[in-house]
């Protein structure tokens, strides 16, 4: 009770605040906030809640440094300059360049670079936010349990208080351990008898062993197989028989690894050295190795040509042409996807439109051109920049004579980045990738035929969320932005490659919904992620997405929710006001 | 030093203490750098893995011991930064392949055995050899400078796959540690090429006299085409990585295309192809797996024919299935690809060269279990090794069908099924085998013998804390866990191996344990270990002809001539249960590939060959002593 007071009251403070805050700094878009609320701003940090956990738990927690740094009290330890953190937010890099002192000093936080987030609105961030600095206290769904998760129960004391006692006794132990046996050593030599047979010792060891050893493979198969995907059956049709297929490859190879792991032991136990007996004298026999060479052979062959069928039959058939397609998009650290919209068909895409308001690149004549303009500005952003360096340099080197230590040699770092010319460099070379951008941006505007700028790609739908139709054919077009991706779908028995300039695909149907595998489960919170399984930079461990297997009444509503990517601008484009902040609310809570 | 051939006892020169033990051209010394930089670099793979087991069980504690090793910018308040947990892994891998299980194990074992075992005074080029040590060297020092640059070490895992590891701005360790790690790794193939030239010419123009290949002892054909396999395959990794740094340093775009970087906007290259450079470090990679493995199977043969007191088992088919592996492992490179975006007729081709190669490894473990039946065994140190590596063969091997399978690897590919799976057949195995010729050949090293029973425990323990940690793994891989996670809070369901993830940290700190038990044994018996005989073992092959105290030229007198194979361990032609192959007796010859009339001679005294149904009913007949 007395939590929720102070819960609330907080909530008070903080509004007042915001209140505060938007009569000082005149923010245009607080001011149009209902805040007198308790109700309206639960709803906020709800939104900003789902929008963190879409966004930014790739890379950040509230309270702990995941990639990068944690954000709560971030707000405060910008003095609440949200017109500031909002423009860092949307594009650092933008903002860095522009030379601003704080974003200098943010960017050099962490050697890697923030996204650039210029598709989130201003009253998306400011719910962000409201959210960062209310701490999610638990209701956040997807944050919270990635918070939650890495907090096991660990006695810390285990190792933290290294008991030195304990390691003296066990180094006692060792030292006598060592004398016994040289003592032992020294009478066997005195005596010519072995005082202990470790050949003996050592073989009755080795039966020990094998019984220990098959009864962990024994316990492990009866505990922890119990989390093995084939005993909740594949939610793909061709993962069934796959799971056959697998189930045959156990057949084959458990009784193989039972009888040669037993002969190994017990042949050593049983032929152990014993006083007066001598091997028996065997070089080889043919017909014995024959037969096994030709059995692992006649077994390997049949394994072969079902899994060189099966393989053929998922990767290289033309069942699934006609199947719907959605395009799977990866970047450092998420996913998205893209569905066809009305028409059916997905716009083409090249990764040289790619900007914060288009996030997959998609062709379109207008946003292309007002990209041309855009990256024009950058460019004599850039030379501006470039012509500030010597200032700049100059400011570092004024500074300098205050600093020791560590801090003055990474100062002295800083300084020779201006003073060898490497500044200088980066920002010519990327003057330069500019150039190219337009000038193959302007050249792909100007060809005719064949032009990827068709209206295809307007009503095309970019979503955060995978939604597929029960028992209906899905064809996965895969597209990466930066570097090597692979999407994995573990329980659809599907994973493939995302690779930058390469396309790939995976087409599977879905046999059981989300609903289905909960009960299979028991478990009625379970939802089934598409997540990367191949390295791809720090925050690798941290990227999914929600798959949503459904029938088709509740897709055909979830799909008719999805705003086209150009036509939602169009519709966007008057100043921002209560009704937009209230679809925005709307359509981010469905997500 | 052309003529260290001539080597005799009374023509030996002044040797100062650097031509001695540093710039060395004594393959018995250059071995011996080897072992000790091998097992540096070793310890420093294994602490690595275990503070990454750290942080996989318990993910949230801070360990000061770990903020005092990397800084508490690396591990602020002693909890592994994500960046760094991922350097760790690149260089856990790096370091164990490459200069722990290829330069440790083959430059440790082929140098010393090459010429001892062929009968040499020496290598055929010892200048050259003595430069292979030193590029190891050299590049070891590059690739552990890369862990003290400002933006890490190289943290794209040991693959190194671009466009990762290529943008500088993609990771921060693909900045300057990722320019080291290449650096280290062209010194390294330097290193490996100038070693391989020397192992086969060694191996193909040194032998003694009746010295035939079909004579050699199955270490010899190991690391001879052990050899072979890094000659073809290193340079393919030279060029991969060349053009890495071109496209690194010098705007290329053989591997990128298409790329917009969140901190770089759209880059200019075009045309490149990131699988082109998957192909061109596989064509390595593979190989490389055998290049790890066969050494250690060589060794195997040797220790377990020695310690059985029996011959290997069918030594042609353990020829051939050497020289199969050898040849299969070229065309397999493609079963590490198989969803890569790759053409899928080409996986459905890797399929069935890959599970091909089950077949002779299939032969391999048979003729091990063969070789130990009716032995009379004798639990040495180094045989406890060997039969550890059968064992973990087998158990590796098998998972090993299950991955090979393109359609399997679907569900399987890059999960923790992986992880457990090549950990134990190319890791566990690999160093087991390096142990068990550790074991079995300190005498002939060092002069000394190894302390028996701290070698016992040390066995024991490394053998249980192995399976604990790695067999676990793979049902989390059947569970659909990816590897290479910091942490697992992705999913809900991650929640339920946390248990499992602690008991597989305390397995491996067990196993770390063990290994200062291993480094107490070998430094301390280096110096206080009891003097050796010059055959500890009673073993027939050259190098225990050798006097103890270890001469430059090997031989005091003559190169001994070879008058049989090498596994006449137990013949009823001899009242001993060995016969040196040096030793001269007229009707004694049992060979492999006899001509007809040599045939004849010896028909009596020949091996019985008896059929399947004999052996079947022999099993069943009271054994005589």
């Amino acid at each position: 009770m007395i939590n929720k007071i102070q819960k609330q009251s907080k909530w008070f403070f903080l509004i007042i605040g915001l209140f505060f805050i938007q009569h000082s700094f005149a923010y245009k878009n607080l001011l149009t906030e209902p805040v007198n609320g308790q109700e309206s701003s639960d709803a906020r940090i709800e939104e900003g809640s789902n929008l963190f956990a879409s966004n930014c738990a790739s890379c950040h927690a509230l309270n702990k440094k995941v990639v990068g740094p944690a954000l709560g009290g971030v707000v405060s330890k910008y003095d609440g300059d949200y017109e500031w953190i909002i423009s860092w937010i949307k594009n650092n890099v933008k903002l860095t360049k522009s030379g601003d002192a704080r974003a200098a000093e943010a960017s050099a936080i962490d050697a890697s670079v923030m996204n650039i987030f210029e598709n989130l609105s201003d009253n998306e961030i400011t719910s962000i936010l409201m959210y960062v600095e209310n701490g999610g206290d638990g209701d956040a769904p997807v944050a919270a349990a990635a918070d939650q998760a890495v907090a096991p129960v660990v006695s810390d004391s285990l190792f933290n208080n290294i008991n030195w006692g304990i390691v003296v006794m066990c180094l006692l132990v060792f030292v006598i351990m060592l004398l016994i046996f040289g003592i032992l050593e020294l009478v066997s030599n005195v005596t010519g008898k072995e005082i202990i047979n470790w050949n003996n010792i050592n073989a009755y060891m080795m039966l020990l062993f094998v019984i220990g050893f098959f009864a962990l493979v024994i316990y492990e198969y009866s505990i922890h197989n119990q989390y093995n995907l084939a005993n909740f059956g594949s939610a793909s049709e061709h993962g069934i028989e796959m799971d056959r297929m697998m189930t045959w490859t156990w057949i084959a190879t458990l009784p193989v690894f039972f009888v040669t792991q037993f002969l190994l032991f017990y042949f050593s136990f049983r032929y152990r050295q014993k006083p007066g007996r001598k091997a028996y004298f065997l070089s080889h026999n043919n017909n014995l190795e024959y037969v096994w060479t030709l059995i692992p052979a006649i077994v390997l062959a049949v394994l072969v040509s079902s899994g060189f069928k099966m393989w053929n039959k998922i990767l290289r058939s033309d069942a699934g042409k006609d199947a719907q397609q959605i395009e799977v998009f990866a970047y450092q650290f998420g996913w998205n996807a893209r569905y066809a919209g009305e028409d059916g068909e997905l716009g083409k895409a090249n990764y040289n439109l790619i900007n914060g308001t288009n996030p997959l690149g998609v062709a379109n004549r207008e946003h292309a051109t007002a990209l041309i303009s855009e990256l024009e500005e950058d460019i004599v952003s850039l030379q501006e920049s470039i012509t500030r360096l010597p200032k700049e340099e100059a400011k570092l080197r004024s500074v300098l004579g205050g600093l020791v230590g560590n801090a003055r040699e990474a100062h002295l770092r800083k300084i020779n980045e201006y003073a060898s010319g490497d500044k200088e460099k980066d920002l010519r070379l990327t003057i330069r990738a500019r150039n190219t951008q337009i000038e193959r941006l302007k050249g792909a505007l100007a060809t005719e035929e064949g032009s990827m700028f068709t209206s295809k790609g307007d009503d095309d739908q970019v979503v955060q969320e995978i939604h597929l139709v029960k028992d209906q054919p899905i064809r996965m077009k895969f597209r990466a932005r930066d570097v090597i991706h692979s999407a994995y779908l573990p329980y659809f028995r599907t994973q493939m490659n995302v690779v930058p300039g390469l396309p790939t695909e995976f087409t599977f149907t879905p046999i059981k919904s989300t609903a289905d595998m909960r009960e299979i489960k028991g478990d009625p919170e379970f939802n089934y992620y598409l997540v990367c399984n191949k390295i791809c930079g720090n925050a690798h461990f941290n990227m999914k997405m929600k798959v949503v297997v459904e029938d088709q009444a509740s897709y055909d509503k979830w799909i008719a929710e999805q705003a086209g990517l150009f036509a939602k601008k169009a519709e966007a484009t008057p100043a921002a006001n209560d009704s937009e902040t209230i679809e925005i609310t709307e359509t981010v809570a469905l997500n | 030093m052309s003529t260290a051939t001539a080597h005799t006892e009374d023509h030996h020169h002044e040797e100062t203490f650097i031509s001695k033990y540093i710039f060395s051209m004594d393959h018995k010394m250059i071995s011996k750098q080897f072992l000790i930089t091998g097992i540096i670099m070793g310890v420093i793979g294994m602490a690595m893995s275990i503070a990454f087991r750290l942080q996989l069980a318990y993910p949230d504690t801070g360990f000061p011991i770990l903020e005092w090793l990397f800084g508490s910018k690396w591990a602020p308040d002693g909890v592994l930064d994500a960046g760094y947990y991922m350097a760790l892994v690149t260089m856990h891998g790096t370091i164990m392949v490459f200069y722990v299980l290829t330069a440790g194990l083959s430059g440790t074992f082929a140098n010393l055995l090459l010429p001892l075992q062929c009968g040499a005074r020496d290598m055929a080029s010892p200048f050259m050899n003595m430069l292979s040590y030193w590029f190891f060297f050299l590049s070891s020092v590059v690739l552990l400078s890369s862990l003290f640059v400002e933006t890490g070490p190289a943290s794209g895992g040991w693959t190194i796959y671009p466009p990762l590891s290529a943008l500088p701005k993609a990771m921060p360790g693909s900045g300057m540690g990722m320019t080291l790690w290449l650096v280290a790794i062209v010194l390294f193939i330097a290193s490996s090429l100038l070693g391989g030239i020397n192992y086969i010419s060694t191996v193909l123009n040194m032998r003694t006299k009746g010295m035939s290949m079909t004579r050699l002892p199955l270490t010899v054909w190991a690391l001879f085409l052990t050899a072979v396999l890094g000659l073809l395959s290193f340079p393919v990794l030279l060029g991969g990585g060349l053009l890495l740094l071109f496209d690194r340093g010098f705007g290329t775009s053989f591997y990128l295309s298409d790329i917009y970087l969140g901190s770089a906007g759209a880059l200019e290259h075009t045309g490149g192809s990131p699988v082109l450079f998957q192909h061109l470090f596989w064509f390595l990679g593979h190989p490389e797996v055998y290049i790890i493995i066969m050494p250690a199977l060589g060794i195997t043969s040797e220790v377990i024919a020695v310690n059985s007191r029996k011959p290997i088992f069918g030594y042609t088919a353990m020829v051939i299935s050497l020289l199969g592996i050898a040849f299969l492992s070229f065309i397999v490179w493609g079963h590490h690809m198989f969803i890569t975006g790759m053409n899928p007729l080409l996986g459905a081709v890797f399929l069935v060269t890959t599970l091909i190669i089950a077949v002779p490894s299939a032969v391999k473990t048979f003729n091990y279990l063969a070789t130990l039946w009716r032995g009379n065994i004798r639990f040495t140190n180094a045989m406890m090794f060997a039969i550890g590596l059968v064992s973990f063969f087998i158990s590796g091997g098998l998972t090993g069908i299950f991955l090979g399978n393109a359609t399997l690897d679907i569900q399987l590919h890059d999960t923790y099924f992986v992880v457990g799976h090549f950990h134990i057949v190319m890791g566990c195995a690999a160093i087991f085998g390096m142990l068990a010729g550790v074991y079995h050949w300190f005498p002939k090293q060092f002069g000394r013998m190894l302390n028996k029973p701290l070698g016992y425990i040390h066995f024991w323990l490394t053998f249980i804390s192995a399976y604990l940690v790695f067999f676990p793994m793979h049902f989390m891989g059947l569970a659909g866990v990816p590897r290479r996670y910091y942490a697992f809070t992705l999913l809900p369901e991650y929640g339920v191996w946390f248990d499992v993830n602690v008991v597989m940290t305390m397995a491996a700190i067990l196993g770390g344990i063990a290994q200062l038990i291993f480094l107490y044994n070998f430094f301390s018996s280096m110096f206080i270990g009891k003097k050796a005989t010059q055959n500890p073992w009673e073993a027939n092959t050259l190098e225990w002809t050798t006097p103890v105290e270890r001469i430059h030229g090997n031989w005091p007198g003559e190169i001994p001539t070879v008058h049989r194979w090498a596994y006449d361990y137990s013949n009823p032609a001899y009242e001993s249960d060995f016969m040196p192959q040096n030793i001269p007796d007229a009707g004694s010859k049992i060979e492999l590939f006899e001509t007809k009339q040599s045939l004849e001679d010896t028909k009596q005294k020949k091996a019985p060959n008896a059929s399947f149904f004999t052996l079947v009913k022999n099993w069943f007949k009271p054994k005589t002593a």
